[in-house]
């Protein structure tokens, strides 16, 4: 049954917000998947603050996939520099790279795919603090990480294959959760889902964020989703930041020609009803 | 125009889609919204006997009054692309990877249309044109993986159009592009079906990109027609319960009274909203 879209606090001090501690900063990073071709990431400086969420918005291609992974560290920039709480996120990565996998996780818009096939469901959920904890969580541990995301423990002996696409990606989220991140990169989380389902696992998401405070980057593709969920919007276009501000501010007075006829496109076809 | 009684389509004895009566009418715009498993993308395929043969249809399909169920599968190819054309979700499914643009779309011309080869390449320039494909001779001696998302749509459906059907059938045209193409398809489509007199049955879970289109809409859940009414009804004061949760899980954009509202709550601890 589809759920209506609830809006939830985060837990975030008013101290924080009022002195914008920045978590996350990029300065002036290019990277390019080959060495010959364009700049996929061309000259992208940006800041993310303690206990806020970030949308990224634009079209296919812009960008914004690919900048997340180089905030988390999955991809290397071949210019420029990542700093995340104050620490050279290149440096960190190779000095302590548990440290960093803890501090920053990733969920990813095909939960199919997040998932190895062959691997039961509860292994898969340990599989994080295995490998940065040092230690096999046991099975109570693990249920009540399935009954935070609304699951039941019986699932954790099923495969991928057996579970629908709302529900494994209700387990990515637990599994993202499960080491304690502060930040969370979520990359179009539910493009893959049906309607009704993308509000139970977005609702699901703004609880976990504001029970566990933490700081959100979400990548969409759709501005009514970044609308509710984030308070600050970065606009990417050619791989490169268009423009940025407040939820408010991007949506009712953009000021960038790509920004309005996003906003436009995307206005023409949000439902309008009394 | 069309008229459809009694449908019912099984597999296995499983019952996928019961619609008791469902009209469309000479240039209406009908749109189909339900969520994946609701039985839209069923109840269209079945208009054109484009369901698995495992499927079980039973019931009435009238369209321009005759009865399409079934019919002979060199009848309906006969009925399909000149009467009723349809467009699917993913362009690049649809397109054949090894065929050129241009030569693609005046499949349907060739078939239907007793034309020379020349006329052919009129025609098809003609249509590329009339859907916004910039350049179309360019595009015309293409590949399909070399034109984007939204221009393979744009291919799909001036083929879908080369011969003035009366009925045009779009299922989830426009879920697989970005949104400001997403804009420009709707866009096209709508000018389209005013200009031609070309009645359209449009089907997606989205309801925003449906009330843009249509001038009636069809709720489905679990294979059967929950309400049918007028878009502003349907959406303005929706009477079935599952109707309301739908128009409730479909975000829309929010204005600035309600940015501030959801501004202020992200943060401040405590009190609810």
């Amino acid at each position: 049954m589809p759920k209506s879209y609830v809006v939830c606090q985060a837990p975030v001090s008013e101290l924080v917000k009022e002195f914008r501690v920045p978590l996350v900063t990029a300065s002036n990073l290019k990277f390019r998947y080959s060495s010959s071709g364009p700049w996929t990431i061309n000259d992208v400086s940006l800041s993310i603050d303690a206990g806020t969420s970030v949308g990224i918005v634009g079209e296919s291609g812009s960008g914004k996939s690919t900048i997340i992974r180089l905030l988390s560290g999955l991809l290397t920039p071949q210019e420029g520099v990542v700093s995340v709480d104050g620490k050279n996120l290149s440096e960190w990565s190779k000095e302590s790279p548990r440290e960093l996998r803890r501090f920053g996780q990733l969920v990813f818009q095909s939960p199919r795919r997040s998932f190895d096939p062959r691997m039961r469901l509860g292994r898969a959920l340990s599989e994080p603090i295995r490998a940065l904890e040092k230690r096999i969580p046991d099975a109570d541990e693990l249920g009540l990480w399935m009954s935070r995301v609304g699951l039941t423990a019986e699932l954790l002996d099923r495969y991928p294959h057996q579970l629908s696409g709302g529900q494994l990606q209700r387990v990515s989220l637990a599994r993202a959760m499960s080491i304690g991140p502060q930040v969370l990169y979520a990359d179009e989380p539910t493009s893959s889902l049906d309607v009704s389902v993308q509000a139970q696992v977005l609702n699901l998401l703004m609880e976990l964020r504001s029970d566990l405070g933490l700081t959100l980057v979400l990548v969409s593709h759709d501005l009514a989703v970044v609308g509710r969920m984030c308070e600050r919007i970065i606009v990417m276009s050619g791989g490169a930041v268009v423009e940025e501000g407040t939820a408010i501010d991007i949506l009712t007075n953009p000021r960038h020609e790509y920004t309005v006829g996003l906003v436009e496109a995307a206005k023409a076809v949000s439902l309008k009803h009394a | 125009m069309l008229e459809i009684n009694n449908l019912h389509i099984s597999i296995a004895g499983r019952s996928l889609v019961k619609i008791d009566h469902l009209v469309v009418a000479p240039n209406e715009r009908l749109g189909i919204v339900g969520e994946s498993g609701s039985g839209k993308t069923l109840t269209v395929l079945s208009i054109l006997g484009l369901l698995p043969t495992m499927m079980k249809v039973q019931g009435s399909v009238i369209f321009a009054g005759q009865e399409l169920l079934g019919r002979s599968e060199n009848d309906l190819a006969k009925i399909r692309g000149r009467d009723i054309a349809m467009v699917f979700q993913d362009p690049g499914r649809s397109l054949n990877p090894t065929m050129k643009i241009g030569r693609q779309a005046g499949e349907t011309l060739r078939l239907h249309l007793d034309l020379s080869k020349s006329e052919i390449k009129e025609r098809v320039l003609g249509l590329m044109h009339s859907v916004q494909l910039k350049d179309p001779e360019k595009l015309a001696s293409r590949y399909p993986h070399e034109l984007s998302g939204g221009q393979q749509q744009r291919v799909m459906i001036a083929m879908a159009i080369a011969c003035k059907p009366k009925l045009l059938i779009a299922d989830e045209p426009t879920t697989a592009l970005d949104v400001t193409v997403q804009q420009e398809v709707l866009k096209l489509l709508l000018k389209l079906s005013q200009e031609s007199d070309m009645a359209m049955v449009f089907v997606s879970h989205n309801l925003g990109v449906v009330q843009a289109v249509s001038e009636r809409i069809a709720v489905m859940h679990d294979g059967e027609i929950v309400e049918l009414g007028p878009t502003a009804q349907i959406l303005d004061s929706p009477s079935a319960e599952y109707t309301k949760e739908l128009i409730g899980a479909n975000p829309s954009i929010p204005d600035a009274q309600e940015l501030r509202r959801l501004s202020g709550s992200r943060f401040r601890t405590g009190k609810g909203v």
